[in-house]
């Protein structure tokens, strides 16, 4: 798993392409926002499941990442540079709010980050210049290339940008830094002990998964061509963290397993609202009291020996 | 200056409400340290199933008891089943927001499933516009009563915390849970009475504000939020500093309103939340070593 040779990764990316081909066409846009979801949820893993920082402020995050992305679209900039326009601000927006709460601990922070969030989204809806009112703004999308169906399209382009964050999150894990947040999560005294410069570490976890979740906001916002500020509620912060919860900490299955949860669950529901939030609960508690490494756990319990390290 | 005062008025009025939310906050902090995401959820339980009772013509105390009853004895539940367990097993602050989320979302769920996302209408039949006006004023009777129970409450609360003998095993138990069981106090039942106590209130905020906006099954999210902007202004270390960080944020948003604007208004509670948080986070009235009641 953790290096997969030449032959593995060609049948990986053969898979890869083939999956959007043999789903129902139905199913490639469910497919299609799995995938834009995981990228976001990637970012998330790396704030709650590595460094144990619960933040409630994604909503915010993904909200600067679409309106840059509409803003800059709106001025004529290349849809490509726009994308990452929008990931770019809403890591900076990050860096800056990490910058503030890197001192908050547990509840203080989530409860930071939510007014954050709740903050954004009033600026959203309440300014006409920022954000285009309750009724949002629309974004230019990808024109559909020779005819191709545009949501096999959008699961071909979305794809290497998952493996990419995917890839880079676990390049992060491993690095010193992200011991440096694994040690801080198991136990703080002990890891500022052993000189871990905590601050700097929490404002970089912040910053990563902000730029995950702008990006998640910009792609999101570019495929369904309008941004809707009813989107960026609590809502949001909380699918991504029953995405990272529900689908462990492990860096590649746990992002994409989290996010098919949190796409098949009001997928299935229908019109059955009450079902989501109350599988939403249910999934976060038992997780968190029966599974602490979620659903990948489960997988990577299955597939090696007992008694194995993890 | 006359002009602010009508917005003043009405800023306390909204603020007595944020009162007893903050104070309902404060207690389960105080008592366990842990910041309830879920207190909003079951102050909407509570609104709700006092709006179903008195249209089934139960008298409204009765309904109102009922209400902060079931609240309470979810709350209290939930801590002897999920977060006293889960506590015992070294959960840390992450985990426990974590499972009050999942809470409000069970909550949520269950006031869709038995009631519906389309709002409802809950009518205390208080004498609203019936009392004499201040200052050109019209003085809301629901506001009035939010007041007086919030003072009385609360004050209340603060004195049984202080005086009585299991106001003092409580403090003991929040101070230090194995020391205080080793003497023998019930280390799960009284924080147990805090949650529940807690949720009481929150039920009782929850139907007072109901019955001045319309139930919606997310309608306490906003209210909520100002309740914890209260809460921290007032230090989260004492009960009075509650009602004092509600009644002066209501006070604060009322002349913000006047003088800056509606959609000023609307963001002061964030920008005092955040800016607390940031700069000073015990709050205007805490201490600075925080202490447990």
């Amino acid at each position: 798993m953790t290096n997969p040779g030449p032959t593995r990764a060609l049948f990986l990316a053969a898979l890869a392409v083939a999956l959007p081909l043999l789903l129902p066409a139905a199913w490639r846009s469910h497919l299609a926002l799995v995938l834009t979801l995981a990228i976001g949820t990637t970012g998330q893993n790396l704030l709650i499941g590595h460094a144990g920082i619960v933040s409630l402020g994604q909503a915010g995050f993904l909200a600067v990442g679409a309106y840059t992305l509409a803003h800059l679209a709106g001025a004529g900039v290349p849809p490509i540079l726009a994308t990452l326009g929008g990931a770019l601000a809403a890591g900076l927006t990050g860096a800056l709010l990490g910058l503030a709460v890197r001192r908050l601990t547990g509840a203080a922070l989530a409860l930071a980050t939510l007014a954050f969030a709740t903050a954004v989204h009033r600026l959203a809806v309440g300014s006409d210049a920022l954000g285009g009112g309750p009724g949002g703004l629309a974004v230019p999308v990808l024109p559909s290339l020779g005819g191709v169906d545009r949501d096999l399209t959008e699961c071909w382009l979305l794809m290497p940008i998952v493996a990419g964050s995917v890839l880079f999150a676990r390049r992060v894990v491993g690095s010193p830094l992200g011991r440096a947040l694994a040690a801080a999560r198991e136990c703080e005294p002990a890891a500022r002990a052993s000189g871990v410069d905590l601050a700097s570490a929490r404002v970089f976890a912040f910053t990563l998964s902000s730029v995950a979740s702008g990006l998640e906001g910009a792609l999101e916002a570019r495929r369904l061509g309008h941004i809707d500020p009813a989107h960026f509620t609590l809502e949001a912060s909380l699918a991504l963290l029953v995405a990272v919860i529900v689908g462990g900490r492990a860096p590649v299955l746990g992002p994409l397993l989290g996010a098919a949860f949190v796409v098949a669950v009001p997928a299935l529901a229908g019109t059955a609202h009450f079902l989501v939030p109350a599988i939403f609960g249910l999934a976060l508690a038992t997780s968190l009291l029966a599974s602490p490494e979620g659903l990948a756990g489960l997988v990577a319990r299955r597939r090696r020996p007992a008694g194995a390290e993890s | 200056m006359e002009a602010v005062i009508p917005y003043a008025l009405a800023g306390l009025e909204a603020g007595s409400l944020y009162a007893l939310v903050a104070a309902g906050l404060v207690l389960v902090y105080r008592g366990t340290g842990v910041f309830n995401f879920a207190h909003g959820e079951l102050a909407t339980l509570g609104a709700y199933a006092t709006a179903t009772l008195t249209a089934q013509g139960v008298p409204l105390l009765a309904a109102l008891v009922a209400g902060m009853a079931l609240a309470g004895a979810v709350a209290a539940s939930f801590h002897l089943a999920v977060l006293d367990p889960a506590s015992r097993r070294g959960a840390g602050a992450g985990t426990t927001v974590i499972l009050t989320l999942a809470l409000a979302q069970l909550l949520h769920a269950l006031v869709l499933l038995a009631f519906g996302p389309a709002p409802r209408p809950l009518s205390l039949g208080l004498p609203d516009g019936a009392l004499p006006r201040i200052a050109d004023v019209p003085i809301d009777a629901t506001a009035i009563l939010a007041l007086a129970a919030g003072l009385v409450l609360t004050f209340g609360l603060d004195a049984a915390i202080a005086r009585t003998r299991s106001g003092l095993a409580l403090r003991a138990v929040a101070e230090d849970r194995l020391a205080a069981e080793s003497l023998g106090l019930p280390g799960r039942a009284l924080p147990a009475l805090a949650w529940g106590l807690s949720a009481a209130l929150a039920a009782l905020a929850g139907t007072l504000l109901g019955s001045r906006l319309l139930l919606e099954p997310g309608f306490m999210l906003e209210p909520f939020l100002k309740g914890f902007a209260a809460a921290v202004l007032g230090g989260l270390t004492s009960l009075r500093g509650a009602i004092l960080g509600g009644l002066a944020l209501g006070l604060i948003e009322g002349v913000v309103g006047a003088t800056l604007g509606i959609q000023a208004r609307t963001a002061t509670a964030l920008v005092i939340l955040l800016g607390l948080l940031l700069l000073r986070p015990v709050g205007l009235f805490g201490r600075e070593k925080l202490e447990r009641f």
